[in-house]
């Protein structure tokens, strides 16, 4: 048992970027003069540590890796751990990070386990508990009612110890918190070995673990490192951030909404932040063209002073503003609560338009920038390698083929330059000489890319290092990123593609919830179905030796879902042709003969069995219901008859043309029946049969007027079929040898009629007819 | 003041009084000029206390009320604006008295409103008999409410026309009402402290009467949403419901799988999210908690009357057809394509029995 330590070791449990904590670190530091500052970080950076006195502008992160997980720690202005590196320097006292460094194993085995996730939501539900007990709405709320009024320092340090210890209520905390935190208490009692006075910042959470046991923890000694884990490639870089990538409301867990207006907070007090906020969301809105008139502001102005003595705050906190100005800023109703009486809310597109705006208007645009000195990260140079072991560098163009290996790796590369928006890293055209003419421009092989080494490169790499250590990693979170916000499912098909083609074949799980609310919130069958069409070659075919179909299944399958809801509500029964409808069955046909393939290699799964027998369920309905649109109706008949085992189908089918009374209806039921089902077609006598019938027996006037959509039908098939067609009908008329497909006109006559077409079409466009 | 038990649906401040009176009796702080109570109090009223055990009346945001109280003591009206159902009316009741001690002054809107009920009307009798005078002037709520400095509630404001709707205007602006038949201090009536207007509209009823936007601008829009979470829903329902049955001295209640059922798929059809977070589309019939209330009195009704059960989830399709969907043939498709798309794949004995009874629907 080693002696106890006589040192004094005071522990500030803060709220990363809270700006009260950051100004009581700050007067902390000054008052106190500790001679040990230890700060909760990467202890693998502590020999790096003087790297952020070089003058950066913030915000700036530190970015640590290994292998392929990769997190950031996020430095603002207004970020404690930030105030506790200056205030130390300014000092000279010792300053060190204590936190594991990331690439130990045990700080990222975090999450997973039930007991983490139970753990996680208890202390969530302490947090609303205490919110209604106070009437306060959402956590964020709560914090600002709690912390950020101008309080006296000891009473913000005792509601600071009170709040976190009630939030941590003795819980053990998951795994990493464990490891960590006992890294963190051998630190401490380090350093309380060799130094009097010590002044630790760290998360709130670990506040009242660490100060019940860094006292009988053993000192911390050097003997591990990352050696000893077999790591291919890790490291820690700083990197220029930005105050988006700060925002709560963005995604980033640990980060306070609305950035701009913390830092205003902590630079300039409550009343400068709440005229920042003000000014900057009227200025915003306007810039946008919404009237806000005086009158309303000055009604705004007087809400917001009363809402705040109403809350209890002497100055009106960031709440209160927004509620004040909720009225001017949206006049009208709202279409979903809004995100700041909310916990944990993120801005979707679901938010109010103006609601958005308002919130953007507070999240701010200040982008940081390393000093010149700060070592370059990892990115940069490992482009400069990539592209000279590829023998890229230097080049003017480069013709790819992706059938081969060596070009599609480096084809890769390119695409995630690409994907970075790298400058001088452009694709000029994809095509696939001598391929077969079905094959989708998905799968052009053979892509041509201009390349051009600019100067800006580097800035733009080191920009683009924020997304992540290696040219991989950073291309996948960013596409990610751009995916994320879109909610366009032939842009997020695109996107897909994108991925493909930059060899990602694993985003699946991060982009399925993506491109599963976009396509819920999809109301176009078509451009479901055209999307759903593209995504299923590649999963049929792959992309060039990638297997993707494993990815896409899942979202197949949803699109699948998705289009039988949306057709089964489509009516009109005299609506004319649309190709939407075609495209939306094009693709459930090919899914019907997806499954079919599958089921026949023999893979026992029951799942897409059941999900193809719902579908024929659905297709049946529509085929019998009168009320549908006749292409539709004719698309579902040929789906049914070419994948579904039902008997009789096309004395069903002959029956329901015949049951179309107008000649127009006829003919776009017949474009959708060809257009899916054409080889079906040119052998079905009864069909046939029955057509002659209905027109033969049609009245004249009805005839011509349908003839237009009855001959669009007809023209999905290739003359010869047209004639084998026109034969089986005129053997019905008792015209044994009729011969079409010779024009009983000589050659001459053929190009003066040629020439005369010619003329009128030339004609027609000069008179714009 | 009339004896609750004697009236089918007292007002708030009757139902509440003895609470009002508590509140009012503990209430120390300070109150807006012309308020019976201060704003913590109100708050306290409609939302509930923890600390006394006393339940919310409403499930409404706190935020929500925060900023209507703030807006009824500015010079500004309030205007809840939502799907109907989403319990519009019984917040402003409840908000009016709170207060001002009634929540009586009101004006029901609708198309054949006119100006009369909204500001004074005369006593025909009266006038012909003295000439104009205030003794045979009629007060309308409005008038009533400015002179005392109470709340006036306007329900259903974009039903009235247009041209009523904008007799508010210099209400709302200028707080004093002309007329310009008497003379002297009678001819015009200042609005006293505490006076302010509560209206409600209905999404649903969106461009029937537009608000002009002179009077739009004198309202702060507060939208009303559907209560947010499931388990606050079912509570409500099973609550309300069986307390209807019991009303109407029917001793069962409905069962609880059956009423998640219809809660569920009231909250899937009302957002056009199915359970698994697919999509649909909503339907263009209101289905509130309201509405949610009353099929789970009917199922329960049809289920005592019908079968001597306590209703089973057939019933609910039925009750859908009926009540829900009314004779909305677009409605009633997305109906059964919900049934056959969407329940036809849960599992679960309830949600099986629903499904099964997909053909209790009314052909198109």
């Amino acid at each position: 048992m080693p002696n106890t330590p006589q040192a004094c070791v005071e522990i500030i449990g803060v709220r990363h970027f809270s700006p009260a904590c950051a100004e009581l670190v700050r007067a902390r530091i000054d008052a106190w003069q500790p001679d040990a500052v230890l700060i909760e970080g990467p202890s693998d950076f502590n020999a790096r540590i003087g790297e952020f006195f070089l003058g950066h502008e913030l915000p700036i992160a530190l970015f640590c890796f290994a292998d392929t997980q990769q997190s950031y720690a996020p430095f603002a202005l207004n970020s404690p751990e930030w105030q506790a590196l200056l205030g130390a320097n300014a000092i000279g006292a010792h300053l060190e990070f204590i936190d594991l460094p990331y690439w130990h194993p045990q700080g990222r085995a975090h999450a997973g386990r039930l007991a983490d996730q139970q753990a996680s939501e208890r202390w969530h539900q302490r947090e609303e508990l205490l919110a209604a007990r106070l009437n306060i709405e959402g956590t964020d709320a709560l914090w600002d009612h709690l912390f950020e009024q101008a309080l006296p320092q000891d009473q913000l340090t005792d509601r600071l110890s009170t709040y976190f210890a009630e939030l941590r209520a003795g819980e053990v905390g998951d795994l990493s918190d464990c490891a960590r935190e006992a890294w963190m208490a051998r630190h401490i009692r380090r350093s309380s070995e060799r130094y009097q006075r010590i002044l630790v910042i760290c998360g709130g959470w670990h506040k009242p673990v660490l100060e019940a046991s860094w006292r009988t923890a053993e000192p911390m000694t050097d003997a591990i490192s990352a050696e000893q884990f077999n790591f291919q490639r890790h490291g820690l870089y700083l990197i220029p951030y930005s105050e988006r990538h700060l925002e709560s409301y963005g995604g980033y867990g640990a980060g306070m909404p609305s950035p701009a207006f913390y830092r205003q907070l902590f630079e300039f007090g409550h009343l400068a932040a709440n005229e920042f906020a003000i000014s900057g969301i009227v200025q915003r809105l306007r810039e946008h063209k919404l009237s806000i008139s005086t009158a309303s502001l000055i009604a705004a102005q007087s809400k917001i002073t009363l809402l705040a003595r109403l809350r209890g705050h002497a100055q009106p906190m960031r709440t209160d503003i927004l509620d004040g100005l909720l009225d001017t800023i949206c006049q009208g109703d709202l279409s979903t609560p809004v995100p700041w009486t909310q916990s944990h809310a993120k801005l979707t597109q679901q938010v109010d338009p103006n609601v958005r705006e308002a919130l953007l208007a507070l999240t701010g645009q200040r982008s940081g920038r390393l000093s010149h000195a700060t070592p370059m990260p990892p990115l940069v140079l490992e482009v400069q390698q990539l592209l000279e072991n590829l023998g890229l560098a230097g080049k003017q163009n480069a013709i790819l083929d992706r059938r081969k290996r060596s070009d599609g790796e480096k084809a890769a590369v390119l695409w995630r330059l690409k994907i970075l928006s790298i400058s001088g890293v452009q694709i000029s055209k994809s095509e696939a000489p001598g391929a077969a003419r079905q094959l989708l421009p998905d799968q052009y092989f053979q892509e041509t890319w201009a390349l051009n080494d600019t100067p800006a490169r580097q800035v733009e790499l080191i920009e683009a290092s924020a997304w992540g250590a290696s040219l991989e990693s950073a291309a996948r979170a960013h596409l990610l990123d751009q995916m994320q916000r879109s909610d366009a499912i032939d842009v997020l098909a695109d996107a897909f593609v994108t991925a493909v083609r930059a060899s990602f074949t694993d985003l699946q799980s991060a982009l399925l919830p993506q491109i599963s609310a976009a396509i819920d919130a999809c109301h176009l069958h078509g451009a479901l179905g055209l999307a759903g069409t593209r995504l299923q070659s590649l999963a049929r075919l792959g992309f060039w030796g990638m297997e993707c179909s494993r990815v896409i299944a899942p979202i197949l399958r949803r699109i699948q879902v998705r289009l039988l809801w949306l057709i089964e509500g489509l009516s009109g029964a005299l609506t004319p042709m649309e190709q939407a409808d075609i495209d939306a069955l094009f693709y459930l046909d090919g899914q019907f003969a997806d499954v079919a393939i599958r089921l026949s290699d023999a893979e026992q799964d029951a799942e897409p069995h059941s999900d193809m027998q719902h579908a024929s369920a659905v297709l049946q309905r529509i085929t019998q219901f009168a009320e549908a649109p006749p292409t539709l109706r004719g698309a579902a008949f040929a789906v049914l008859w070419r994948h579904a085992d039902i008997s009789e189908i096309e004395t069903e089918l002959s029956l329901c043309a015949r049951s179309l009374s107008q000649a127009q209806a006829l003919g776009d039921f017949l474009s959708g029946l060809f257009a899916i089902a054409r080889n079906e077609c040119v052998r079905a006598q009864t069909l046939l049969r029955a057509l002659d019938k209905v027109i033969v027996h049609m009245p004249n006037a009805d005839f011509l007027a349908g003839l237009p959509a009855i001959r669009q039908a007809f023209h999905f098939f290739p003359p010869r079929e047209r004639a084998q067609i026109a034969k089986t009908i005129a053997r019905e008329h008792g015209d044994e040898n009729i011969d079409l497909l010779n024009l009983a006109a000589s050659a001459e006559d053929v190009a003066r009629a040629a020439l005369l077409e010619a003329r009128v079409r030339h004609d027609r466009a000069r008179f714009g007819l | 003041m009339a004896k609750p038990q004697q009236i089918q649906r007292p007002p708030a401040e009757v139902q509440h009084a003895s609470e009002l009176a508590a509140l009012q009796k503990s209430d120390t702080a300070q109150k807006p000029p012309g308020w019976a109570l201060s704003m913590l109090a109100v708050r306290r009223f409609i939302l509930g206390d923890a600390a006394s055990n006393q339940p919310a009346k409403l499930m409404v945001p706190i935020s929500m009320i925060d900023r209507a109280m703030v807006t009824l003591a500015s010079n500004r009206a309030l205007l809840l604006v939502g799907e109907p159902g989403t319990a519009k009316s019984l917040l402003s009741e409840l908000l009016a008295a709170a207060i001002s001690g009634t929540s009586t002054l009101t004006v029901q809107g609708g198309a054949a409103t006119n100006e009369d009920q909204i500001k004074y009307g005369w006593n025909y009798a009266l006038l012909l008999n003295d000439g104009p005078s205030p003794r045979a002037l009629v007060e309308a709520p409005i008038l009533r409410a400015m002179r005392e400095g109470k709340i006036a509630r306007f329900e259903e404001i974009t039903r009235c026309p247009a041209e009523v709707q904008d007799g508010l205007l210099s209400i709302l602006s200028e707080r004093v009402l002309m007329i310009p038949e008497l003379t002297g201090d009678a001819a015009s009536v200042f609005a006293k402290p505490g006076f302010n207007i509560i209206a409600t509209a209905n999404t649903r009823d969106r461009g029937v009467n537009e608000m002009s936007a002179a009077l739009k601008r004198r309202f702060s829009f507060e939208t009303v949403f559907p209560i947010a979470k499931l388990e606050d829903e079912l509570a409500l329902v099973k609550r309300e419901s069986a307390r209807l049955l019991a009303d109407s001295g029917v001793a069962i209640s409905v069962p609880d799988d059956v009423l998640e059922v219809l809660v569920s798929s009231f909250r899937e059809l009302r957002q056009g999210l199915d359970g698994e977070g697919g999509g649909m589309e909503k339907l263009s019939t209101v289905l509130s908690t309201a509405e949610a209330v009353s099929v789970a009195y009917a199922v329960g009704l049809r289920g005592y009357y019908l079968r001597n059960d306590s209703g089973e989830p057939g019933d609910i399709v039925e009750a859908l057809a009926g009540t829900a969907v009314k004779d909305n043939s677009e409605d009633l498709k997305k109906l059964r394509r919900y049934l056959e798309q969407r329940v036809s794949k849960r599992k679960g004995g309830a949600w099986r029995a629903f499904y099964e009874a997909r053909h209790l629907l009314p052909s198109a």
